[in-house]
């Protein structure tokens, strides 16, 4: 029902290209492209064992100041300790508080995930995070 | 990003429209195990009748019985023994079938429960989704000392039993015929009834009677049932169990 999750930056283009508008600022909103690679598990029985989920997403956050709206999709490949595998898609849409200058920051997100490898299904799924920031 | 959901979306599309050719299979069989040399030769390498039996512990068997008989010449025997704290099974599997989504199956079997009803639960026939993660989920009818015949769900769905007030016991010693009629749904559009010796027992509207995938610890169903059990399919009680089954007929109905 968890997992932990290693993000990074993949693409910001306000920081790389900052454009004034017309009051001679810089616009407060701004969008940030991130890559994130996680791990999951949870028992299956005594026949599957646990599986292993190694969830893979890329997104886009995109905010005013500390309050950001957040949407991501991504790949989740999954084998269990006998050997079985899968792989499913996790989506993310959204709330994100990022304050400025904190290492904290939190999410709530509506995290269905979709299968369509033998068919089609929609699961719905929400979570809460709590991240920090290593630099 | 737009390339990957243009890939996937076609992905998807493509893969859910063939489902039912890439999962063709059976959707009848009728057996009276009158045909047979031997035991063996009901497991074909190509599923052509049944497709495996199991024994989960030493002693249980599978045979045929020429005694006790419903009709023709033959039964098929099943010795379960108790092994307290396990699941024990002596049961006969088809694979390879293919009940999807909106079909109404049928499921008759006459049973000769030998044995004394016991605190456990004794499961007579599953079916069955063979998923790639997860403990193939279905539903499974199961008689129980407490309420008599129960349907239970080896999914994340309430089981459902007879009126508490006045259940049918199944009896033993006798043959009964079992019948089931379900309509299969991965939403709550499908429906179950259970008669015994055609009385209705069990009935149950507006359900969800097919698995549907849950997070990541069942993953891969198809909106279809693959197996059917028979038998011992699982022995939880404390005692021994001898089961006679004769003159099964599975169909899609409609």
């Amino acid at each position: 029902m968890g997992s932990i999750n290693f993000e990074k930056t993949l693409w910001d283009p306000a920081s790389n290209k900052p454009v004034r508008d017309n009051c001679g600022g810089y616009p407060p909103i701004r969008h940030t492209f991130t890559w994130r690679a996680g791990f999951s598990v949870t028992p299956v029985d005594k026949n599957n064992g646990v599986v292993l989920i190694f969830p893979l997403m890329a997104n886009v956050v995109y905010g005013f100041n500390a309050h950001k709206l957040e949407a991501g999709a991504g790949i989740a490949p999954s084998i269990t300790t006998k050997g079985s595998w899968y792989i499913k898609t996790p989506l993310a849409l959204g709330y994100r508080y990022e304050p400025d200058g904190k290492k904290l920051f939190y999410r709530v997100t509506y995290t269905p995930i979709v299968g369509w490898l033998v068919d089609y299904n929609w699961q719905h799924w929400a979570g809460i995070s709590i991240g920090y920031k290593l630099k | 990003m737009k390339k990957i959901a243009i890939v996937l979306i076609v992905l998807s599309a493509s893969v859910s429209c063939k489902k039912e050719k890439w999962f063709a299979g059976d959707n009848y069989i009728s057996e009276g195990f009158e045909t047979y040399a031997h035991v063996d030769s009901m497991f074909s390498y190509e599923d052509i009748r049944w497709s495996y039996y199991q024994n989960t512990h030493e002693g249980n068997y599978i045979a045929f019985d020429t005694t006790i008989v419903h009709s023709g010449n033959r039964s098929l025997k099943f010795f379960g023994a108790a092994h307290p704290g396990e699941v024990s099974k002596s049961s006969i599997v088809k694979q390879e079938m293919a009940f999807f989504d909106g079909d109404v199956v049928r499921v008759s079997a006459w049973y000769y429960i030998a044995s004394v009803p016991s605190t456990g639960w004794l499961f007579l026939f599953d079916f069955e989704e063979q998923t790639a993660i997860g403990a193939g989920p279905g539903i499974r009818i199961a008689d129980t000392q407490e309420s008599g015949l129960v349907l239970e769900h080896k999914f994340f769905n309430d089981d459902i039993y007879q009126p508490a007030s006045g259940f049918i016991a199944l009896p033993r010693n006798q043959w009964v015929n079992i019948t089931m009629e379900v309509k299969l749904s991965q939403k709550k559009k499908g429906y179950v009834k259970i008669w015994q010796d055609n009385q209705l027992i069990i009935e149950g509207y507006d359900r969800k009677t097919l698995p549907k995938d849950f997070l990541y610890s069942q993953q891969g169903t198809k909106g279809m049932y693959q197996s059917i059990e028979f038998g011992v399919t699982a022995n939880s009680s404390s005692t021994d169990v001898i089961m006679y089954v004769d003159d099964i007929e599975v169909k899609k109905v409609n």
